[in-house]
């Protein structure tokens, strides 16, 4: 029988994975990575990085310019604040504090928002519309009211920060993955997946969710930026970080009043805070491209 | 004869819409036995695929609604079963395969981990095991290269290479009826054929029994046992493929056969059945093709025919048959 099919083997060898891990790298943004890695390596070893106390207040030294201004020095390199510490050593602190609520935030806000999603899409009928009604409510209030009510009603603190940020960022997430999901459910696949013998979680776990993950990547990463920049305005309003400990948003407010005579303190964290979200959103959109199954190198 | 491996009767399967029930499966009868291939014909809407998911208990949620009759599989109803005990079987004892290739393999999973899949869940196989059986599986659909290919992505694959691909998920677990739903409708023709030959090949190695759901004739002569052709989510005529052909009992069958364009005249003008087939949602009350039948008369107009047997194994439902028989 003459098969048009041929049974004989294709030379064909896909490159290895170390290749293809360096291929990917090799396009890597390099600036939003190493600014993201400096202040990932500040904040982890600030207490070794630093001689000085962030909280410390040492008044013979208050308002130091930066070093090259004239009357600073170089021991305090971007200058002291109001009660004399060092700005630097504040921002290594205050980096702690914003990219630990920025991870917990996602971490949170992200499970809850890709269950809801999920579900709500996947089933449909009444189930869609209580989450999605209660995702529009939450969408429906002005967010940082809520978040300082919240953190008012709850007391100020990390941890609450984290949790009003988070009750917040969740209804977004999910209203996105619903719509990828209502698409994705429809695809043959999915059917497919129903007739091999699939159960509906398993389909939800194992064939949905895979393919809402460059989404959902690429939706953290940008949201990132959002989620510093939600804490530093808490905090900017006094909802945030108590006092002592070191905040971006709560060091700009402070140095809000000295704009013209002390300029830097409400310069370096606001800059701290435009670098660290801006290279975020760069590196987002570098994952946005790399992931997309259609866009890997064959 | 042996017992048929799946028997239908009077399966009735509706979407249940806002404006009212569409009836798209509506009192369909039939057997099956192991080794057979059973074609189903009919127009676009005539209540095909929604027979075939029926089956399955896969209907379209929430519309859809199996209302009544019984599917007797192997001896068990599996209308009587759970969600869960039905889960069960599908993909491992009764399976599909879907009609477009293209889309009905999930574009993040090698194709390896795909055709592991119901392994996994059903047979609970894992490790060497499950890969040794999915290279075999790969084989078995003649992909070229198994090993290699087992790690590549669906859009690394043609079109042809992830039907069979398709075809192998599908008859993973060794099923006993597997129902093709137009498989082949988004292949080209030379591809099409090799796949319709690797069935019938893979038939004959296993012994499963296909629901060959098309309506293209020209397949079904090549590949099908028996036919039934469905009208308005009705089985209106079921024959030996050659009886078929040769003896078509009901108009419908006669003007479907009619529209097959032949080599041998030139005409002019292709014959097409006219009108429309009507809404499922208000049937009429006596036989649904009346609107558009030529010998139509005042009783099709007035009750559904009943099933009148025109020689062994061949069935039809129409009144004027049942006049000719007697005459």
């Amino acid at each position: 029988m003459s098969q048009s099919v041929d049974d004989r083997s294709i030379p064909y060898r896909p490159p290895g994975r170390g290749r293809r891990t360096f291929a990917l790298l090799a396009g890597a943004p390099i600036i939003p990575l190493l600014i993201i890695g400096l202040f990932v390596l500040a904040a982890i070893f600030a207490n070794f990085l630093t001689p000085y106390s962030p909280t410390q207040p040492n008044l013979a030294l208050r308002l130091l310019p930066p070093f090259w201004v004239e009357g600073g020095q170089l021991a305090h390199p971007l200058g002291t604040d109001l009660l004399g510490r060092d700005m630097l050593t504040r921002i290594m602190y205050g980096a702690r504090v914003s990219l630990t609520v920025a991870v917990a935030v996602i971490l949170v806000a992200k499970t809850i928002g890709v269950v809801v999603g999920i579900t709500a899409g996947y089933f449909g009928g009444w189930v869609d519309a209580a989450l999605m009604r209660l995702a529009d409510a939450t969408l429906a209030f002005p967010g940082i009211l809520f978040a300082i009510v919240l953190v008012v009603a709850l007391g100020a603190g990390l941890w609450n920060v984290v949790l009003a940020i988070s009750l917040l960022d969740w209804a977004g997430t999910s209203r996105v993955i619903r719509g990828e999901v209502l698409s994705l459910k429809n695809r043959d696949f999915v059917a497919q997946a129903k007739v091999a013998g699939c159960s509906p979680l398993r389909i939800m776990a194992v064939h949905l969710f895979p393919n809402i993950i460059n989404t959902l990547i690429v939706l953290s990463t940008l949201q990132v930026g959002s989620v510093i920049l939600a804490e530093a305005s808490l905090s900017f309003l006094g909802a945030g970080v108590p006092a002592p400990a070191p905040a971006w948003g709560q060091m700009v407010s402070n140095g809000k009043a000295y704009l013209t005579t002390a300029w830097w303190l409400a310069f370096f964290p606001g800059m701290a805070i435009v670098l660290v979200v801006l290279a975020f959103n760069m590196l987002g959109d570098w994952l946005r491209d790399v992931l997309d199954p259609k866009m890997r190198q064959v | 004869m042996t017992r048929p491996i799946l028997e239908v009767k009077d399966l009735r399967a509706h979407l249940m819409l806002r404006r009212g029930a569409v009836k798209a499966v509506d009192g369909v009868s039939f057997d099956l036995h192991s080794g057979e291939t059973l074609g189903i014909v009919g127009e676009s809407g005539s209540g095909k695929t929604m027979m075939g998911l029926s089956l399955l208990r896969l209907l379209p949620r929430p519309a859809g609604r199996i209302v009544g009759g019984s599917v007797i599989f192997d001896g068990e109803d599996l209308l009587a079963k759970s969600e869960r005990e039905m889960r069960a079987y599908r993909g491992s004892r009764i399976s599909m395969l879907l009609q477009d290739p293209m889309t009905s393999l999930n574009p993040v999973f090698r194709i390896g981990n795909q055709v592991a899949e119901p392994l996994t869940i059903h047979q609970k196989l894992a490790g060497r095991g499950l890969r040794d059986k999915v290279r075999e599986l790969l084989r078995l659909v003649r992909i070229p290269a198994p090993e290699a290919r087992m790690s590549d992505y669906p859009h690394q694959m043609s079109g042809g290479m992830r039907q069979r691909v398709v075809g192998a998920i599908g008859l993973a677990c060794q099923p006993q009826v597997l129902i093709a739903d137009e498989p082949t409708t988004a292949l080209d023709v030379t591809i099409q054929s090799q796949y319709l030959r690797l069935l019938k090949e893979i038939q004959q190695e296993t012994g499963v029994a296909i629901i060959f759901i098309t309506h293209d004739l020209g397949v079904v002569a090549r590949m099908c046992d028996r036919v039934a052709v469905m009208y308005a989510g009705r089985i209106v005529e079921i024959a030996p493929v050659r009886d078929l052909f040769n003896n078509p009992q009901h108009p419908y069958t006669v003007a479907l056969l009619r529209s097959l364009p032949k080599l041998e005249e030139r005409a002019e003008k292709l014959y097409a059945i006219g009108g429309q087939p009507p809404s499922l949602m208000n049937l009429p009350k006596g036989c649904a093709f009346t609107a558009r039948c030529g010998l139509a008369n005042a009783r099709c107009r007035e009750a559904y025919p009943p099933q009148i047997d025109i020689a062994q194994g061949h069935m039809a439902r129409c009144w004027r048959t049942e006049e000719k028989a007697h005459v």
